[in-house]
């Protein structure tokens, strides 16, 4: 039966069943199971003692204080911090509130759980197919006639299995933890698919990660991992342990991708209030996208969660296949890149929408526009990184792009959608796309002046298309690094200015122009909305112009160079050789 | 238009790398069923070639037909990927499996299924020689057990085109004899095989057609015995117990006699002769009469390297 079983599984998935078949080892499996076990043992021991004992069992104070006892301690007694005072009842029993004892558990082991599968999950899968790749076996996978879904899919089953294994022996304690802490089971279960469609998101994107940088060899799996448990802590900070956990900017965006958030609904359904329980789910439902409050409903909030990795899930999985398919091509496609951006711009301009808590709103959402000009400006060099091919790529495609018969038609089409065009044009629709999607938005929008938010945001992304062409300029050098130099140089080139005009004091207070220059130029319009005349704006965006028509030009001579043929080479050549001679 | 008997056909195939043509317009056409030998120096596009009708390198222009179909890496062509086998110089393996779950794994890959798949393992196995090794540990295999497994996990699924780079690279005589011997073997079930190899006594020996490859150029592409019968001279190995002086004395009134050479050790000749049956049944009694004491007067023919060195190219092997 067993057998029947396994051999169904290893023919959907033979991926799934080799790697089970390499790991579930009783070796690996009880090291788990010791793990698992000694986490709940020592979880329990923890949080019980923190619960009241019997004076005479052993001495202590006469007055016992604890987070889980009930008596509101006398105003004139020293009481530790936010510790009430334990009595006990006529039968002479402790009064716990042990829904809240409970309740704590299940957090700790939420978290626990989390990090856990998360962390190690990512450090695994990226170790793996690293070592894969470099090795050469993942070719063969590649030529069997099984879709890159189905091995990917075995791959994320597969190789964290053993952390599977080790979160479903904490799961009987957890579930226990919730029930007794009276938590809805829908929520718990709910929380449980959180978990999964998060797992699917981070091991996406940690195998996306091992695919793209195999050039970092053994430090790979480290730097995945190690950015992922530093997203955790920052994240769990923040959601489990301080108050008032939404900044009212699109920075919360982040928040949505810590599965933890959905954790405040599930202490919201155990009414315990939330000085006691340490989670601050009323700020949540303040949080508000394009000024709709969703998080005020839990089914809402959490659908809006789910939904949000999703689409992201979509998106890395497009790139995923890709690359995994063909190791040489440019991250994403530049089809791809204009559904990408145009689902991030959506997404992301919805937090601006929201209510300050302080100051005017129409202040607050200039400063929020700003926030998304940050993020824009992220987002345009992520796409500069991953739409733009290397050297090799770009010669071929400037020497043999004539004899592909689709190219013949047309070049524009080839470079808004062909696999291996620069990526400057493609760069550009991609943030027209943006702005174009910012310009009735920011119109609708209760600002001030919000052409001139217009104005601001569009001579960023003029800005932001020069360093594109930078960028692609630079990946056509012989380079040994090719794009570390060139993000190095965009970094340093978006860095420098502001740094500069703040050194010699033009702050934007005081003189625009020189802002007007930099990705940071919507900052520059905070201060003179009013007194900007018309020159001070037209010069910029034509200078901008000029540089990007200039850049255009140098590249495509560049590549008329590289596309020249030997025999063309070769006459150019020897009639110089020629000429030298003559004369 | 492309002849569907044809088991490889590129048309216009380059590979370019920065300035460096590693492979130039390759026009290459396989028969189904042949055993193509691809020869050629170091760096001269062979592996280059076979990786990209492989799939595992994309071209930089032309087209890779295989049975008809067009070869594309990017979309995932399942019914092509059925028809091929792959099997790479350095023949990376999974040491942690064992050398059934290994194949296993590999046949559900490629959907085989029960009980279909365990007869076709088995029947894999022996043709490789590895049945006794079936339960071992691929980490304790010796390199020629693992270049077979690696062959094994190359046929399992029938494939109609085997592309074999180097395949007996670093194997003992004995290893190499037995992989011959499993060659010859899918050559009668009809399998195409193409195979590059710097051992050409072994491609002499398996091989229907050869192609040679010089800087990226398919500079000769013929069936092995037209390029015999237009490249090779007949030769006649003739051995004296008497004086090597008397026996050139001799030959020398032979018309059909070209040239000589001695092979000193052995105090014998090697003689180019053009003649025929006949003509060299007519040597060996002219040399009879003129008393010479022959012991051993048989015709050869020039081997594969002999031929590929004369055509002056860099390096055989």
């Amino acid at each position: 039966m067993l057998f029947t079983y396994l051999d169904k599984i290893g023919d959907w998935n033979p991926q799934l069943m080799r790697e089970l078949k390499g790991r579930f080892k009783v070796r690996n499996l009880s090291i788990a199971a010791i793990i698992a076990v000694s986490i709940q043992i020592l979880l329990l021991l923890g949080f019980s003692g923190q619960l009241p004992v019997d004076p005479n069992t052993i001495e202590v104070s006469p007055s016992q204080y604890s987070r889980y006892c009930t008596a509101i301690p006398s105003g004139n007694s020293y009481t530790p911090y936010n510790q009430l005072l334990c009595i006990k009842d006529l039968l002479g029993n402790w009064v716990i509130n042990w829904q809240l004892w409970w309740l704590d558990i299940f957090k700790v082991l939420s978290v626990t759980g989390l990090f856990i599968l998360l962390v190690a999950g990512t450090y695994l899968l990226i170790a793996d197919l690293s070592k894969e790749e470099n090795r050469g076996t993942l070719n063969f996978m590649r030529l069997t006639p099984r879709s890159s879904n189905n091995i990917l899919l075995g791959k994320m089953l597969g190789v964290p299995s053993i952390i599977y294994f080790l979160c479903a022996i904490l799961c009987p304690l957890h579930l226990i933890a919730g029930f007794q802490a009276h938590i809805s089971p829908g929520l718990i279960f709910t929380y449980y698919l959180g978990i999964i469609i998060s797992c699917a998101f981070f091991y996406s994107l940690s195998l996306f990660f091992a695919l793209v940088s195999s050039r970092l060899g053994g430090f790979q799996a480290f730097l995945g991992s190690g950015l992922v448990l530093m997203f955790l802590f920052m994240t769990t900070s923040i959601v489990l342990s301080s108050h008032d956990f939404i900044s009212h900017t699109p920075l919360d965006w982040l928040i949505l991708f810590y599965p933890g958030t959905i954790l405040a609904y599930l202490v919201e359904s155990t009414y315990i209030p939330v000085q006691t329980a340490k989670i601050d789910y009323e700020t949540l439902h303040q949080f508000a996208w394009y000024g709709k409050q969703f998080w005020q409903n839990s089914f809402l909030g959490i659908s809006f969660i789910f939904a949000n990795y999703l689409v992201c899930i979509y998106w890395i999985n497009q790139a995923l296949n890709r690359r995994f398919r063909n190791p040489n091509s440019t991250w994403i496609s530049k089809f791809n890149s204009y559904g990408i951006s145009a689902s991030f711009i959506i997404i992301a301009t919805g937090f601006v929408f929201q209510s300050g808590r302080r100051g005017r709103f129409e202040y607050h959402i200039f400063d929020n526009l700003i926030v998304l000009q940050m993020f824009i400006i992220i987002f345009a060099c992520l796409l500069m990184v991953a739409l733009s091919p290397h050297r090799q790529t770009l010669y071929d495609w400037a020497r043999y792009r004539h004899q592909i018969p689709k190219n013949r038609r047309s070049l524009l089409r080839d470079l808004i959608l062909g696999e291996k065009s620069p990526s400057t044009l493609a760069i550009a629709l991609n943030l027209a796309i943006m702005f174009a999607y910012l310009i009735p938005t920011t119109l609708i929008s209760p600002l001030k002046n919000p052409l001139g938010v217009l104005l601001g945001l569009f001579i960023s992304l003029n800005i932001l298309i020069i360093y594109a062409l930078v960028s692609q300029r630079i990946l056509l050098f012989k380079l040994p690094k090719p794009t570390l130099i060139a993000s190095g140089v965009i970094a340093v080139l978006m860095v420098i200015p502001p740094f500069m005009f703040a050194i010699l004091q033009l702050t934007p207070h005081q003189t625009i122009t020189p802002w007007l220059f930099t990705i940071f130029s919507l900052a520059a319009f905070n201060h003179h909305l009013q007194t900007l005349t018309m020159i001070s704006v037209i010069f910029p965006i034509l200078s901008q112009w000029g540089l990007i028509a200039l850049g255009s030009y140098e590249m495509s001579k560049c590549l008329q160079k590289a596309g020249a043929s030997e025999t063309k080479l070769l006459l150019n050549t020897s009639s110089t050789d020629f000429r030298s001679h003559q004369a | 238009m492309i002849v569907p008997e044809l088991a490889i056909a590129t048309s216009n195939l380059t590979k370019q790398f920065e300035r460096h043509i590693a492979v130039n317009k390759l026009e290459l056409e396989v028969q189904a069923g042949e055993v193509y030998g691809l020869i050629g120096p170091n760096g001269a596009g062979k592996t280059t070639l076979i990786r990209m009708l492989a799939a595992v390198e994309e071209p930089t222009t032309g087209e890779i037909h295989i049975y008809g179909d067009r070869l594309l890496r990017d979309n995932s062509h399942p019914r092509l990927k059925q028809k091929l086998g792959y099997l790479p110089d350095d023949f990376p393996l999974y040491e942690d499996l064992n050398v059934w779950d290994y194949l296993d794994y590999f046949a559900r890959l490629y959907h085989l299924k029960l009980p279909h798949r365990r007869r076709r393992i088995q029947e894999v196995l022996e043709l490789v020689q590895l049945t006794g090794k079936k339960d071992s540990n691929i980490k304790t295999l010796s390199r020629g057990m693992k270049q077979r497994l690696s062959l094994a996990r190359t046929i399992l699924h029938d494939p109609l085109l085997l592309l074999l780079d180097e395949p007996v690279s670093g194997l003992d005589p004995i290893a190499r004899m037995q992989f011959r011997e499993v060659i010859k073997i899918l050559q009668t079930v009809g399998m195409t095989v193409l195979i590059s190899s710097h051992v050409l006594s072994d491609l002499a020996e398996l091989c229907t057609s050869v192609g040679i490859m010089e800087l990226g150029s398919l500079v000769e592409s013929t069936p092995l015995k037209e390029l015999y019968e237009r490249l090779s001279h007949q030769q006649i190995i003739i051995k004296t117990l008497g004086d090597l002086e008397k026996l050139q004395q001799a030959l020398k009134g032979f018309n059909q006699v070209e040239e000589w050479e001695i092979i000193s050790h052995k105090n014998s000749l090697r003689v180019n002769f053009s003649g025929g049956d006949e003509e060299s049944a007519e040597l060996l009694k002219h040399l009879i009469h003129q008393g010479i004491p022959i012991v051993d007067f048989h015709c050869t023919q020039e081997d594969l390297e002999s031929i590929f060195l004369n055509l002056g190219h860099k390096q055989a092997s």
